[in-house]
């Protein structure tokens, strides 16, 4: 069963100009795993929080990828031995915990028809707020 | 001593490790986490929170230790 996985990748800071190439080099080890890019998120060059490999900048790449679990190993141990990335990391989507924030926010934005009673109690709370800032004008 | 902090949210709060903004809001000067006293999270967001930072810390988005 095929699930959904992220990729950092960091980049050599000199590659920046040529990353093309580089990131071809990355799809190809993806897909020769029998894995899939979906998605791709180009940060450019940024100052590290720490010198990694000693290098102060490295250029960041996120990666959406729809793998075979077994393959995840043999991925990482071909990103180990390339020059070109001088870290990455390879984390299991959370969909479920995504989706679960993302329809909390929705609620939160729109409130349901239930939680009204809920909201004229803050507005009187603000009311009270209001008049302290007067008194203290 | 330290102030606690009322709870932010009552819902889940999905940190992710690129969102640097949103988690360093959660360390300290030195780049440590901070405690769930100070956070205002429940148990579940701590973990989750403490999980994206060290994540970010890995790909080195957050320091380790943070000195200036």
């Amino acid at each position: 069963m095929k699930s959904t996985y992220e990729l950092a990748v960091l980049y050599h800071p000199d590659l920046e100009i040529d990353i093309d190439k580089a990131e071809a080099k990355v799809s190809k080890i993806v897909t020769d795993n029998g894995g899939e890019v979906t998605n791709k998120e180009s940060w450019g060059k940024r100052k590290t929080a720490y010198p990694v490999k000693g290098h102060e900048h490295a250029v960041y790449v996120f990666y959406a990828l729809e793998l075979e679990g077994a393959s995840v190993q043999k991925i990482e141990s071909v990103l180990n031995i390339t020059d070109e990335v001088i870290r990455f990391l390879i984390v299991k989507q959370d969909e479920k915990a995504q989706s679960k924030a993302a329809s909390f926010r929705a609620k939160r934005k729109n409130p349901d028809a239930d939680e009204r009673p809920e909201r004229t109690e803050r507005s009187e709370r603000s009311h009270r707020s209001d008049r302290n800032e007067e008194g203290e004008r | 001593m330290t102030k606690k902090v009322t709870r932010e949210t009552t819902g889940s709060i999905f940190f992710d490790y690129k969102d640097v903004k949103t988690l360093q809001r959660y360390v300290n000067q030195y780049g440590q986490i901070e405690v769930r006293k100070r956070t205002g999270l429940t148990e579940m967001q701590q973990r989750r929170l403490a999980k994206a930072i060290k994540r970010a810390r890995h790909i080195a988005l957050l320091p380790f230790v943070a000195n200036n």
